[in-house]
């Protein structure tokens, strides 16, 4: 007899590139982006900005996020239909502020894997959290988050961080986070800073999000072949 | 022509003594298999069976019960333009035992380059010079771990291929020239410089009149067969046709049959091909090129080639479009056609055009099987 | 599975904003609290006293101490459905006629290649990307804003920058290595 009783529907959440560094986010206004031709004029016209200031950046479009902090690029979108459009334009704006600092740089892939009934939302926890080591340790041990770091598969300095987190508000969600982690500039590979970001965009983002997306249908996978769980007594 | 009555199954193998070159195309894209004796074959470009989403002469093979990995001994690419090339390194990676064949400029370090930036780009774009990238790592790894040469390049005169068992099978390269070499040299190096410079417009356009074209004359015991790629003519004698009227191969003996070069256009025509490098009235065969607006055959194509030849054959109607199957649920089916007009599928079917006769008998007129689309080409109209 | 609140960790350094240029925007941790973050990787919400701030960054590997990121409002597409996908490339521009001519891969499905018309009108702010060669994603499917779906069919350009420099030169190293194969043919023989 299997764990789950139906195989749960995943589906995208969010697709964010990130990365770390040294930025002015005054820069980083809408027209800014229109101007050097990686957004179009409309979009950025009709962009809801939320700060522009020295500290923080904050707008968004129709199908995409923007945050800049002093220390932190990001930028987003929830749908995968727009997932080559991102990598175009953090691609586009690394290489023309190839100058900007960056230490480190994330391609991350939020998906969203909905239960069909709340004991395999569960059975999912247990799976992942097995109880019995938690014994007369606890009672009613719950898994809240789980981060769980992987070596990267490439010769890239970095690694893979993956994380679960259920969503205590549905009893049938579960977020699974695939975190894509470069270190820029440590590497043999000699990729530092904006230059860096550029080439492993240009190299592998398509890749990256195919490979979370397989890391995810692989645990799900996994999960659903489990003959029985390890629950709390 | 001797058409048989009753049409032999499309999976029979051609006897050990039997010549066979089979046409493929599906009205975009292009390949040829040739049978040269005792179950040895060459392999001439490549095209996709969307049916099968695999290279059409690995599926005919297979439909054969031919293993490629020892069969195939030659795979040419005779030019990387995308109708040409997809599905090429499938080809090349299940012929394990082949040379590899294409232009020399095509291993120049420009190409090289452009064309490993675009294996690495996300887009689907720009497969041809990706196919053949492939194809040429590979035939590195294959020379490294056999300790022997894997790679031959095509240069007009070179003797590319030779046998010396019973049957005497000779390959010989009848383009490209130097001139079309030093152009086709000139032409990766500004593009290269152009990618360097970060001009937007980087992207490498299929180039006319064609540099790179590898037109090859194939001698199987006493026959010979022109296979004229897509070499195009443009009234200058150092390249295109005229550069091959001018070679030392040319001046040898003639071919009675010939893959028609370009798809049959007017800028892949030289009056003095048929004239001095074809017997009379040669077997001549075809693939439709359709883009955009262009349909290749077009009617004054045809009716100049019929003058030159009453047995010409082509893979597939020029002009047929074929409507796409229905993708998807018919309410987005709807707003796909709301928004692109005159849709068409442009590969069709692949029409199968194939010739065999005899090796000992170079008289014989041999036999003429046409499949899928395939037709005499006086029967388009 | 339990859920509950993330209380804040002890302080050890603040970086502080210019909050009273801010406030009005977007809600800071009240208190300036900051968070030790060693070997954290942020959750998708994360309550911190009464509010919840949505954060979707990814943390770094060492200690770092930061304010919490600005709520913000998500992209109005919150889903997209995708039922068609083509890529597309331009073969061909008719001004005059205010149409251009696409060949089309199948993305979604893998079928053959097509090829169709379009009309220039449909593209507003791409017009100046719409050249030979082109590429451009056209995408069909159920669009989700506000909890209501709509079909659309999309067609947005590629801004896809020019090669990086890293990119060039590590193509350029790679083709010089293969160009080296010695390519001059002896006579081989049938095997």
């Amino acid at each position: 007899m299997k764990v789950a009783s139906k195989k749960p529907e995943i589906r995208v959440e969010d697709l964010s590139i990130v990365t770390l560094g040294d930025f002015n986010p005054k820069i980083f206004h809408p027209m800014w982006f229109a101007k050097e031709d990686l957004l179009r004029e409309s979009e950025a016209d009709e962009a809801r900005i939320e700060v522009v200031h020295q500290d923080v950046a904050a707008f968004s479009t129709d199908w995409l996020t923007v945050q800049v902090l002093r220390d932190r690029f990001t930028a987003s979108v929830k749908a995968d239909a727009y997932s080559s459009h991102l990598s175009d334009l953090v691609r586009g704006t690394f290489q023309k502020l190839r100058h900007t600092p960056v230490r480190q740089m994330g391609m991350n892939v939020l998906r969203r894997v909905r239960f069909k009934t709340e004991e395999d939302w569960h059975a999912l926890g247990h799976f992942i959290l097995p109880k019995s080591p938690w014994d007369r340790v606890t009672s009613k041990p719950g898994l809240r988050s789980v981060h769980v770091q992987g070596q990267r598969s490439d010769d890239h300095a970095g690694y893979v961080l993956i994380i679960i987190e259920p969503d205590p508000k549905t009893k049938s969600d579960v977020l699974i986070r695939v975190n894509d982690h470069y270190e820029l500039g440590e590497s043999d590979q000699g990729l530092e800073g904006a230059d860096g970001v550029v080439a492993i965009i240009e190299r592998g983002h398509k890749e990256s999000v195919a490979r979370a997306s397989a890391t995810v249908d692989r645990l799900i996978m996994n999960f659903l072949n489990t003959k029985a769980p390890d629950k709390a007594k | 022509m001797n058409l048989p009555n009753r049409m032999p199954p499309q999976n029979s193998l051609p006897r050990d003594d039997e010549i066979e070159v089979s046409v493929f195309g599906p009205g975009y894209g292009e390949s040829l298999l040739i049978h040269v004796g005792k179950g040895c074959w060459i392999a001439v470009d490549s095209c996709i069976d969307h049916a099968s989403r695999r290279p059409r002469p690995l599926r005919y093979l297979e439909e054969l019960g031919v293993d490629p990995n020892k069969a195939i001994q030659i795979v040419v690419a005779s030019h990387w333009h995308d109708d040409h090339v997809r599905g090429m390194y499938e080809l090349f990676k299940a012929a394990s035992s082949a040379y590899f064949i294409c232009s020399s400029a095509l291993t120049g370090v420009e190409f090289l380059a452009l064309a490993d930036l675009y294996a690495s780009d996300s887009s689907h774009t720009m497969r041809g010079p990706q196919e053949l990238y492939r194809c040429l790592i590979e035939t590195a790894a294959r020379g490294e771990s056999s300790g022997r040469q894997i790679l031959r390049l095509a240069i007009v005169d070179r003797l590319l291929w030779a046998t010396d068992t019973t049957i005497n099978v000779r390959l010989t390269a009848m383009s490209p020239s130097d001139e079309m070499n030093r152009r086709s040299l000139v032409f990766m190096a500004q593009a290269f410089a152009a990618t360097k410079r970060g001009a937007k417009e980087d992207r490498l356009i299929e180039s006319s009149p064609n540099d790179v074209a590898v037109a090859l004359r194939l001698d199987v015991q006493d026959r010979a067969i022109l296979l004229g790629s897509d070499l195009e003519e443009e009234g200058n004698p150092l390249v295109g046709w005229s550069a091959v009227m001018d070679s030392a191969a040319a001046r040898e003996h003639r071919s009675t049959t010939f893959k028609v070069a370009h798809h049959g256009s007017r800028s892949g025509h030289h009056d003095g091909v048929w004239r001095e490098l074809l017997e009379h009235n040669p077997l001549s065969l075809l693939t439709p090129f359709r883009w955009g607006r262009h349909r290749i055959p077009t009617s004054d194509d045809r009716a100049r080639i019929l003058t030159l030849t009453r047995r010409a054959f082509i893979s597939a109607h020029p002009e047929r479009l074929v409507k796409p199957k229905r993708k998807t649920v018919r309410k987005a089916e709807d707003l796909i056609n709301r928004t692109a007009r005159n849709r068409r599928q442009v590969p069709g079917p692949v029409g199968h055009i194939r010739w065999r006769a005899p090796i000992f008998e170079p008289t014989s007129e041999g036999s003429l099987d046409l499949f899928g689309g395939a037709m005499a080409l006086a029967d388009v109209n | 599975m339990a859920s509950g609140s993330i209380g804040s960790l002890s302080l050890i350094q603040v970086r502080l904003l210019e909050i009273d240029q801010i406030l009005g925007r977007f809600n800071p941790v009240p208190s300036f609290e900051a968070k030790e973050l060693a070997h954290d990787c942020s959750s998708a919400n994360v309550d911190v006293g009464n509010q919840t701030l949505q954060r979707n960054t990814f943390m770094p590997d060492e200690p770092l101490f930061i304010l919490d990121p600005p709520h913000q409002d998500p992209p109005l597409i919150a889903k997209f459905d995708i039922e068609q996908e083509f890529e597309g490339s331009v073969i061909a521009i008719d001004p005059d006629g205010e149409m251009f001519m696409a060949r089309l891969v199948d993305v979604s499905g893998g079928g053959p290649d097509e090829e169709a018309e379009f009309s220039l009108r449909e593209i507003t702010d791409d017009r100046h990307l719409v050249v030979p060669g082109a590429i451009f994603s056209w995408i069909i499917g159920l669009q989700w804003r506000k909890r209501q779906a709509v079909r659309v069919s999309e067609i947005r350009f590629r801004r896809l920058p020019p090669f990086s420099r890293e990119a060039i030169a590590r193509a350029e190293a790679r083709a010089h290595e293969l160009a080296k194969q010695d390519a001059a043919p002896k006579l081989p023989s049938a095997r």
